[in-house]
């Protein structure tokens, strides 16, 4: 069996389709090009690919991760190529590469990269130094119908706030992955809590996804 | 993809993946390079639409035309719906993103009865006229077809055309009569002309109905001699040569039937009396194995589904069903494909056949008696006995399946109490049968699920002219019948009356309903098919408002020569047989089905399908 790891982009409207939408989508476009997949056994046999981490409904991601296991050896070309063709036209395989590396992918990722853009009418770049210079940021989570108050500051690995006139564009690098996540619609929910009116509107975009230590997800 | 939404909307919507298209097999054209743009509406939301598989026929047969692009528009939610009429968007094709006002056709497909306010509601956020008296030039033709167009009338005054039939059979005709039209610049009025001799298409505005003083129909007259005074629907003789879409749009999320649909034949032998669809798709007409494992393939592979479904009305009667299934299974256990069968009749082979087709026993078998008594089941001509209900029993937990659902109907004509304890008889019957196998041959844990749905008289069926149970009646025989069914292995399903009655009056109702449609629909009638957001009070008030009695339409016993709304239509079967057949229905006689015998019901007037079938020796 060979594990075939690639790199993919999720991007326009896409980014309001769910990750399970997502993945029906890379099970039938796997199905559609003949890509040979190994299956699981028993009842309901499912294609064996895996995924880094899933995205949010909102966030528009150019670097997301995922494993294929194959029966064979493909051409990587011609698996970019026919995959692609299978896909809709905002999301596409930009890169893949056959891998040894025996870790789940999901277990590697450590940490994501996020640009943010904030469109607002009134300079709020200040407020934002703020609130993300501040000790401690306690925001609600809801989790399983419960909400519980957390610190999200931690998290919160590197900021940096440029603002442009009705811009603001903040990037950040956050803890990411099944152990230490942040999800950035938490830090734009804080953001509009204190601001209230002056944002206009927003969007997500996820720029990497990384291993612990940082470095990248194809790396061995 | 689409960008007549901003990301602030979508954010604040449910499932926003209903709105943004680009979906694989979508179709996406140079708005210039085509002549005649069209909208398909589903008048529901994205995730019922996007099951349905007449607008996946039709989709593709309008965009495979190089000089027209067909695109899919289906009803927003109602918190997308606030927001657009807040923002002043249009309603827009899911392909370009552009308001449909401009558009030179905006079809409808009538799937039920209860979805025409989701019609006057999709036209009012396309800032369409809803009434076509209303519309000129600068608006698009608005047509309609699917099953409710056998019955126009109740919305006749929003259409400018209907087709009737298999619309697929002519729609390319009409394309090519409008691109003429078009360039012609002549009147609206003249194109309307043009079709009306198509055979299936009918133009409400060129026929005049008057009425008797007790309401009744008293005349239903073309206004010119030229007009057709029938209109016959239209049908594909030859299902085997007929275009069938090879490819699929693959939707987002999680649609209702998410599945590739390979539809076997159209049509029914069996005329059960209560059901329309079995005799206004006859003749009976099915497609060769050949072609169907042929195009299940072809689909599979296009669409990279992991299911496929068989679509047909009484799938069991499809000739060559199980060697179909035998071809179909080669495919699907070597593409991984999960076969999905619809409701069969219950012997040994069907129960291996779904064995073999679901791996776990995860959904129950199905067993439809529709009535409780031998007697009543004559009455409206479904062939099932108690000797037929009690082996498909018996087989069924002899081969390991716990779980049975019975379909039946309270409300049919003639009906007792008799009949209706004798539902409960039945499931009863099915128990004591368990018991009496071993308890280490019968499987553990039994569940029989009754379902009881209110009947709903017809157009063209033979209780066309009954009268329907009054809302307490149903409800006063649903409460009898779920007492009766209080046992632990028993679970009762039923629906509520409100909306029987509803649908009830508008399948059978006349030119006279349109105002009462619009009335409610101003005062917030959309979604009626959603349980949670149908108004019966508003129907109420728009009926009293309007000076319409709905029971007219519904709870009125009909004369047998009265004239009908849907009189005008020709669907193969006639009247004449209808009125026999109700008066058989009436006497308790059955009437054989089209295999083993020939009764001229009149579709053989199209001449093709079951009634020119060679009989197997």
């Amino acid at each position: 069996m060979k594990n075939l790891r690639v790199k993919y982009q999720k991007l326009g409207n896409l980014k309001f389709i769910s990750h399970l939408d997502t993945v029906r989508l890379f099970d039938r476009a796997a199905r559609r090009s003949s890509i040979p997949i190994v299956y699981s056994k028993g009842f309901n046999p499912k294609p064996g690919i895996t995924f880094a981490h899933p995205l949010s409904v909102g966030i528009s991601s150019e670097c997301e991760y995922a494993q294929f296991d194959l029966d064979y050896d493909v051409d990587i070309n011609e698996f970019i190529n026919k995959f692609n063709s299978s896909l809709p036209n905002q999301m596409k395989i930009t890169d893949a590469k056959y891998t040894e590396c025996k870790k789940s992918l999901m277990a590697m990722v450590g940490q994501a990269s996020y640009i943010i853009g904030i469109y607002v009418n009134t300079d709020i770049s200040k407020q934002i130094e703020n609130l993300l210079q501040s000790e401690k940021l306690v925001v609600t989570k809801k989790s399983k119908g419960k909400e519980n108050q957390i610190d999200i500051k931690p998290l919160i690995y590197e900021y940096k706030i440029i603002a442009d006139k009705n811009t603001i564009r903040l990037e950040l690098l956050l803890g990411c992955g099944s152990v230490n996540n942040l999800n950035p619609q938490l830090i734009v929910d804080a953001i509009t809590n204190i601001t209230g009116s002056s944002v206009e509107d927003y969007n997500i975009h996820r720029k990497g996804l990384y291993k612990e230590d940082k470095t990248d997800l194809f790396r061995e | 993809m689409i960008n007549v939404l901003s990301d602030k909307i979508l954010r604040s919507v449910e499932k926003p993946s209903r709105y943004i298209g680009g979906e694989f097999n979508s179709v996406v054209k140079d708005k210039n390079a085509v002549d005649i743009r069209f909208a398909f509406c589903f008048p529901d939301v994205y995730e019922v639409g996007m099951s349905h598989l007449g607008i996946k026929i039709l989709y593709d047969i309008l965009n495979n035309r190089k000089d027209t692009w067909c695109e899919r528009v289906f009803s927003p939610w109602i918190d997308m719906e606030a927001i657009m009429r807040l923002n002043n968007i249009e309603l827009f094709g899911l392909e370009s993103g552009e308001s449909i006002k401009d558009f030179d056709f905006v079809g409808f497909t009538l799937q039920y009865e209860l979805s025409y306010t989701n019609i006057l509601n999709m036209l009012d956020l396309a800032n369409i006229p809803l009434f076509s008296k209303d519309r000129d030039n600068t608006h698009p033709f608005i047509v309609c077809g699917g099953p409710c167009a056998y019955n126009p009338e109740p919305i006749a005054d929003f259409a400018d055309f209907f087709i009737m039939g298999e619309s697929e059979e002519i729609l390319n005709t009409v394309m090519d009569k409008y691109n003429t039209w078009k360039k012609s610049k002549l009147s609206r009025d003249t194109f309307l002309e043009q079709i009306s001799t198509l055979q299936g298409v009918y133009v409400p505005k060129f026929y005049n109905v008057t009425y008797n003083e007790d309401n009744t129909i008293k005349s239903f007259e073309p206004i010119n001699s030229k007009y057709p005074t029938k209109i016959r629907k239209v049908i594909i003789k030859d299902m085997d040569t007929a275009y069938y879409p090879e490819k699929f749009v693959v939707p987002y999320g999680e649609v209702v039937h998410d599945r590739a649909v390979l539809e076997l034949f159209r049509g029914c032998i069996r005329g059960c009396r209560f059901c329309q669809a079995g005799y206004v798709y006859r003749p009976v007409r099915q497609k060769s194995v050949g072609n169907l494992v042929t195009k299940a393939k072809n689909i599979i592979e296009n669409t990279g589904y992991e299911e496929i479904s068989l679509a047909s009305l009484s799938t069991s009667d499809y000739p060559e069903f199980y060697d179909l299934c035998d071809e179909l299974f080669k495919i699907t256990e070597n593409k991984r494909v999960n076969l999905s069968l619809p409701s069969l009749r219950i012997d040994s082979i069907s129960l291996n056949l779904l064995e073999r087709a679901q791996k776990i026993r995860k959904s129950g078998l199905t067993v439809a008696p529709e009535a409780g008594t031998q007697r009543l089941r004559d009455v409206i001509n479904k062939g099932v006995t108690e000797e037929d209900i009690k082996n498909s029993a018996n087989l069924a937990f002899n081969s390991g399946w716990n779980n049975i659902k019975l379909y039946f109907m309270v409300g049919l004509p003639t009906e007792t109490y008799d009949d209706i304890d004798g539902i409960a008889n039945v499931a009863y019957m099915i128990l004591d049968n368990y018991y009496q196998i071993p308890k280490d041959k019968r499987p553990r844990g039994i569940n029989i699920t009754v379902s009881a749905s209110s009947f709903v008289p017809k157009p063209f069926t033979p209780f066309q002219w009954v009268a329907q149970d009054d809302i307490n009646v149903l409800n006063e025989k649903q409460y009898h019948l779920k007492d009766k069914l209080r046992k632990r292995e028993l679970s009762f399903s039923y629906h509520e009356s409100n909306t029987s009655f509803l649908e009830g009056v508008f399948a059978r109702g006349d030119r006279r309903l349109s105002q009462v449609i619009y009335t409610a629909w101003r005062n917030g009638a959309k979604f009626d098919g959603w349980g949670e957001h149908f108004k019966f009070d508003v129907w109420m008030k728009a009926f009293e408002t309007e000076n319409v009695d709905p029971k007219f339409y519904n709870q009125r016993l009909r004369d047998i020569n009265e004239v009908l709304p849907w009189d005008f239509v020709d669907i193969g079967v006639s009247k004449k047989f209808l009125q026999q057949e109700y008066r058989n229905a009436l006497e308790g006689n059955t009437t054989p089905n089209c295999r083993v015998e020939c009764t001229a019901c009149g579709a053989a007037s199209f001449e093709g399908g079951v009634c020119f079938e060679k009989p197997k020796s």
